[in-house]
């Protein structure tokens, strides 16, 4: 159980850090939100799966499951609310440029 | 809002109900329902089970719904929570929204490593686009399931749904195509008894004034 609950959380934690690397890579604002939102989910979402392996299933694991969902269900919320004031505010994506001169984004 | 010939009346929104309200849609059974789901939000939480405080988890819960109710009063009555057509027909979606996460979670995972394959790619061969596409789905319900699921699905997010006219931020040329095949739609529109096309349109938007407002 255990060594199932440790592959689980460096999984997570393989997803997390490339999170950290996207937002640091990535060229704007929404691709920024990609990379903050998603990996995020996925990454939480195992990390609490690691942790309920770890444990044991009882009522903590419950609890950890609710965590999971929260997250799952308000992180849309908030890409959303991000990404839509963003372009009411006018603000367009970056988008690579059509005839690709040598740029590498 | 695109309305398919076949939308069934259990996803009719907003609008007046014919005739009076009968048996089990009576609000009665509304907030049965929702002090229930509190209640056992209580019992994860506590993990006690004596007796005082499952009198106190009662109370809680009966005293939840009962605010829910004074503050929004009259703004959700039949709005955001349609009363299903019957019982058989609110567990027969509910299994069917059962079966539908197990998908999605393949999805999102499938996605996921796409996403971190385009991030940790040395020449980040990225493409976004921004687009916008009308929805079949004539459901409340069935639209906000759809623009979560988008989200959720890394590469995607819904930046706008509002009337049935969706605009998502594509990461890169996959993620459009993944949407553009429509399956999310297609499966959801299953789950709620609708019809959707076997592709959806995109269109791009390129200028601040292109966006739907």
């Amino acid at each position: 159980m255990s060594i199932v609950g440790t592959v689980l959380l460096g999984a997570g934690l393989f997803f997390m850090a490339s999170t950290a690397i996207g937002l640091a890579r990535l060229p704007d604002f929404f691709t920024r939100v990609h990379s903050v939102s998603k990996s995020e989910t996925l990454g939480i979402t195992l990390v609490l799966l690691g942790l309920i392996a770890h444990e044991g299933f009882d009522q903590t694991s419950l609890k950890l499951g609710l965590i999971a969902l929260f997250v799952a269900t308000t992180n849309p919320v908030a890409a959303h609310v991000l990404t839509r004031s963003a372009v009411r505010s006018g603000l367009m994506p970056w988008r690579r440029p059509r005839p690709p001169a040598g740029g590498t984004g | 809002m695109q309305t398919p010939p076949t939308r069934p009346p259990s996803g009719s929104g907003p609008g007046p109900r014919s005739g009076p309200r009968l048996g089990w849609r009576r609000p009665i059974f509304r907030r049965g329902a929702q002090a229930t789901v509190l209640f056992g939000l209580w019992l994860v939480l506590s993990g006690e089970f004596a007796v005082e405080f499952l009198v106190l988890g009662v109370l809680a819960a009966v005293g939840g719904v009962a605010v829910s109710e004074l503050l929004f009063r009259g703004t959700h009555e039949g709005r955001f929570t349609p009363a299903p057509e019957s019982v058989s027909w609110l567990l027969r979606t509910l299994v069917r929204f059962a079966l539908y996460l197990p998908w999605l979670a393949y999805e999102v995972v499938a996605a996921n490593v796409h996403v971190t394959w385009l991030v940790l790619h040395p020449r980040l061969p990225i493409d976004p686009s921004l687009v916008r596409f009308d929805t079949s789905l004539g459901s409340e319900r069935g639209q906000v399931l759809l623009a979560q699921s988008i989200t959720l699905t890394p590469g995607t997010v819904t930046v706008d749904a509002s009337d049935g006219v969706f605009v998502v931020h594509c990461l890169s040329r996959r993620s459009r195509d993944g949407l553009a095949e429509g399956s999310i739609q297609r499966k959801i529109a299953s789950v709620f008894e609708e019809t959707a096309p076997a592709a959806i349109v995109l269109s791009d938007i390129e200028e601040p004034d292109q966006v739907p407002r």
